[in-house]
């Protein structure tokens, strides 16, 4: 066998220690000590390389200039959680005192979101604040109130008939989500309405009463009316859930509390805004905003309910849009939901953290960001049940991040422990709601100090302050008092 | 301290043994000189004795004379005689790629750089790890990159906390077997409008309403600028020696080291506010080099990594196509560069955030690194340097008449306290500065050099521009791990001699 000659591989050139000593060769002309101290690690330490921080990253929509650096500072929950994985999930908490400019604050993020293709969807508007922006950007405005746009609370046609377009295992899952939100929602306002909650079983009274409509109904969501009519009608089924066995006497008096809870529910200042059927059905593809300024003067209950209504509405809608775009039926669309007022909804009546929880879920939470706004820690506190309470925090506590505008003194212990915040954040979140001063010479209030300034906090790492600036396009738009000026 | 900012100092100049103020070789010249001129003085009479003093003073103040940066007569006389060497015969510039004489043909380091490999292994956790090579010297380095927080609105037990947990750490170094030297460099580059507009430009939706595009086209033109970026590049260089003279080790075991102790050498670098650490990839670490031989680059780069694609350079790839050392400055492929390195430390107690406006971005700088060099002592020697000397301060205190003069009460009272810390568990070490900044071939350096003098004397230190040794300056300066002390051809008997 002939073994071939192979030649030897080429020696690798290595340099002497200082580099090629020829001619371009680029060799170290020499190399001296620097200078150097001794001492323990314990007092070289104190050089500390690290006094010096990175930036923000320019990840999402552009707000304003840090407050240090001057840098500018791009945020928002979206941006922040898919491409820069910054946060556990694209949702924020906004805190603030009123007049500080959270509203100011949020529509920034809106507008800049629906720059970068994101709609945003303002499930409820009570000033209004957002009504200007929406419209000017194309968007659908549904003004709810006595007279006007309305919305059924038991809405969920678009749901079914995405379900029996897109048909399968998701066409059921879409089925019983839906079911299930109406039934929520029903119970909301029927223990809005009686002040307590509901027994369980008016609970499977109203299950029922719900089932045997969408059989005999199919795509076509009741109202309250017609759900009250059906359990006015003693068919079987219903009968079968009050346990009445077939005497019409017996479930008479069984469900007399719920007819009555259903018959308050469909008169008068209940009646008006939540017996009719959707005049006006969202849009899944343009923003959308929900005007309820209209209910500004009516009961905190009324308020309460139509807001949870509006929001119930929105992440049904959501949710459908998202099965739908999955099927490959629709074009995929991102959205960025603003729950405006937490307040107004908490304050409405018993149970309405656990509402909020169960009407307020998506199945996929991937490109759509949520913020919710409330004032101050104290309003989860306005609460008469602890587990309720701890319920609230855990809204605060499960957002991606939290941004904090001017608060209290008297906050920063209960804040502090949902979100760590140091002593000089502290300071400087109080130092931001200082009143504004008096100008004698112009005769007007200045405007406060703390007004556009706000804290971005992610965790535990330490906050951004940032100072929110206005573009001119924004500024004509922004005057949320404008009832005043004129 | 029982209240307030604690305080950091204690740190002093390796002190060598002087007698009469002069150093031992200064004594044995002026005995020497002392013998020999009496004898020619008999011999040859006063001409002797003056033929003596022509011969021998020179070489008592070439060795005892020092200039105000704190470098003896002999040391300036050497780096300019380098200096001169080097001009004449050419190598003071660096040219690489096609046209060079010597290499491969790729742009491969320059000057102490040049005798390097990149080598990756893996650690336990998968992660690939970037080691770089200093073949003729036997040195191996890892890098780990830190993202740091910052100071502001962090409260003081916070950063007390940190400042004690970066002391752990470089304790600890002193335990690593094998360590040679250790380097932080912060690298600090504002940002020119650029990011911004790469950040927002791009995501602009085209099918948007008007007013949205609008708002966030005016944006890009109004705001100011985005974010500096700083990163902390954190160098660990160990020896293929395990001791001196020991045989050298083979590359696969020391890779092999290097990638067991990396994952202890990342959770004890958590805590030290360091931020989020991690260790750099061959490809990374590419990225890095290049762009501070290439700043222009650098921005091309980003921005196609922005649009998505992957650029991966050889470590050929990673220098300069031509550069050239001048006496005051270093140019690189279109940029010029300026090392200085610290000559005084910070005096008396300071804080831990001594450093910050010299570490701190500054818009009118375009790329500044700042590289503390720190060399651990290996535990046993610590403890008997640290005692010599303590020796030596008492027998300063105790061998002096009359009345002893307060610098020698607080220099005694200093080594106590450093023989009592090190006792209680810290490390010794020797530490140095190092600040290159990169600017345009044609900006003016003379601002660049006013901005560093005010900065330096915000952080109290006084910075010395490396006359004559911009090159290796600038590679020390680099997150390369060259570690300068074993370049220094004095042996280490004739050093403690000076």
């Amino acid at each position: 066998m002939r073994t071939r000659k192979t030649t030897p591989p080429p020696r690798n050139y290595l340099p002497p220690a200082m580099g090629w000593p020829t001619k371009g060769g680029g060799a170290a002309t020499i190399v001296t000590d620097p200078p150097h101290w001794r001492a323990t690690s314990n007092q070289v330490c104190g050089l500390w390389p690290f006094a010096s921080g990175t930036g923000a990253p320019m990840s999402g929509v552009p707000l304003g200039r840090h407050l240090i650096t001057a840098a500018t500072v791009c945020c928002d929950p979206i941006s922040w959680f898919t491409q820069a994985n910054l946060i556990s999930n694209p949702s924020m908490f906004v805190l603030g005192k009123p007049g500080l400019g959270k509203s100011t604050l949020v529509r920034r993020m809106c507008l800049g979101a629906r720059g970068m293709g994101v709609l945003p969807l303002v499930l409820g508007d009570t000033k209004p604040d957002y009504v200007d922006l929406i419209e000017a950007i194309g968007g659908q405005v549904i003004s709810i109130g006595a007279g006007r746009d309305l919305l059924n609370p038991l809405d969920i046609s678009d749901t079914l008939q995405a379900a029996n377009e897109i048909g399968g295992v998701v066409a059921t899952t879409l089925r019983t989500q839906g079911r299930s939100r109406q039934l929520h929602m029903l119970l909301a306002l029927a223990g809005l309405v009686r002040r307590t909650h509901l027994t369980d079983r008016e609970e499977a009274i109203l299950d029922r009463a719900l089932d045997l409509w969408e059989t005999t109904n199919g795509v076509t969501s009741p109202t309250i009316g017609d759900i009250l009519t059906l359990i006015n009608a003693h068919l079987d089924p219903i009968d079968a859930a009050a346990l009445s066995n077939g005497s019409k006497t017996r479930y008479d008096t069984i469900t007399e509390p719920l007819r009555a809870t259903l018959t308050s529910l469909t008169l008068g200042r209940w009646g008006e805004l939540f017996c009719s059927h959707t005049t006006t059905p969202m849009r899944l593809d343009a923003p959308v905003v929900f005007d309820v300024s209209d209910l500004d003067r009516a009961a905190q209950d009324v308020q309460g309910a139509a807001l949870l209504a509006c929001w119930s509405y929105g992440f049904s809608q959501v949710n459908t849009a998202q099965s739908l775009s999955d099927a490959g039926l629709t074009p995929p669309r991102h959205y960025f939901i603003v729950m405006d007022e937490l307040w107004r909804i908490l304050r409405a009546g018993v149970g309405m953290v656990d509402r909020i929880d169960e009407l307020t879920r998506l199945n996929r939470t991937r490109g759509v960001g949520q913020a919710m706004i409330t004032h101050t820690m104290a309003d989860l506190r306005a609460l008469p049940d602890p587990a309720e309470i701890a319920k609230a925090r855990g809204f605060v506590e499960r957002s991606g991040m939290v941004i904090c505008g001017g608060l209290p003194y008297a906050e920063m212990e209960d804040l502090t422990g949902c979100v760590p915040l140091s002593k000089q954040e502290q300071n400087l979140l109080v130092s931001w709601q200082d009143p504004p001063a008096w100008d004698s010479r112009t005769g007007i209030e200045t405007a406060p100090p703390g007004r556009g300034k706000f804290l971005i906090k992610v965790g535990g790492r330490p906050g951004l302050p940032i100072q929110v600036e206005l573009t001119h396009a924004e500024t004509a738009l922004n005057d949320t008092n404008k009832r005043w000026n004129k | 301290m029982s209240s307030g900012i604690p305080g950091y100092g204690n740190w002093r100049k390796p002190r060598t043994n002087a007698v009469w103020g002069l150093p031992l070789l200064g004594v044995a010249a002026v005995l020497c000189g002392g013998v020999t001129g009496m004898a020619l003085m008999i011999a040859a009479g006063l001409a002797g004795l003056l033929a003596t003093l022509a011969i021998f003073l020179p070489l008592i103040g070439l060795v005892s004379i020092k200039t105000k940066s704190g470098y003896a007569l002999y040391e300036h006389l050497g780096v300019q005689m380098a200096w001169w060497k080097a001009k004449l015969k050419g190598t003071n510039t660096f040219v690489s790629g096609a046209a060079s004489k010597h290499g491969t043909g790729t742009a491969s380091l320059p000057g102490l750089a040049a005798p390097t490999n990149l080598l990756a292994t893996q650690d336990s956790l998968g992660n690939t790890i970037a080691v770089i090579e200093h073949a003729r010297m036997g040195l191996y380095t890892m890098i780990f990159e830190a993202h740091p927080d910052g100071l502001s609105l962090v409260d003081q037990d916070t950063i007390d906390t940190w400042v004690a947990r970066w002391g752990n750490f470089l304790a600890d170094l002193g335990h690593e077997t094998g360590l040679e030297g250790a380097a932080v460099t912060v690298e600090t580059s504002p940002d020119t409008g650029e990011g911004l507009r790469r950040a927002i430009l791009p995501r602009i939706d085209q099918t948007a309403p008007a007013l949205a595009q609008n708002m966030l086209r005016e944006v890009v033109d109004t705001y100011p600028a985005g974010s500096a970026s700083t990163i902390a590049y954190i160098t660990l260089t160990w020896n293929a020696q395990l001791r001196p003279g020991a045989k050298r080790r083979p590359r696969d075991m020391v890779l092999r080291d290097i990638a067991s102790r990396c994952p202890g050498l990342l959770a004890s670098l958590q805590g030290t506010g360091a931020g989020n650490v991690s260790v750099l990839t061959p490809t990374r670490l590419t990225h890095v080099i290049r762009s501070a031989y290439d700043p222009a680059w650098a921005t091309i780069a980003a921005e196609s990594i922005d649009q998505g694609y992957d650029i991966t350079l050889t470590w050929n790839d990673v220098g300069p196509i031509s550069a050239k050392a001048t006496w005051d400055t270093y140019i690189h492929d279109g940029a010029r560069s300026v090392t200085w390195e610290m000559v005084e430390a910070p005096t008396g107690v300071v804080r831990a955030d001594i450093l910050t406006n010299l570490l701190a971005p500054h818009p009118e700088l375009q790329r500044k690194r700042v590289t503390l060099l720190y060399r651990p002592f290996e535990a046993g020697r610590a403890a008997r340097k640290v005692d010599a000397d303590q020796r030596m301060a008492n027998m300063e205190v105790t061998s002096a008449h009359g009345v002893v003069s307060a610098r020698k009460l607080k220099n005694l009272a200093d080594a106590q306290k450093t023989a009592l810390d090190e006792a209680a568990g810290a490390g010794l070490e020797d530490f140095a500065l190092l600040v290159t900044v990169t600017a345009g071939w044609d900006n003016d350096y003379r601002e660049i050099t006013g901005i560093i003098e005010s900065l330096s004397a915000t952080s109290r230190c006084r910075l010395r521009r490396c006359w004559g040794q911009q090159d290796s300056a600038f590679a020390l300066a680099l997150p390369l791990g060259i570690v300068p002390s074993k370049y220094d051809m004095t042996p280490q008997a004739m050093k403690e001699l000076l």
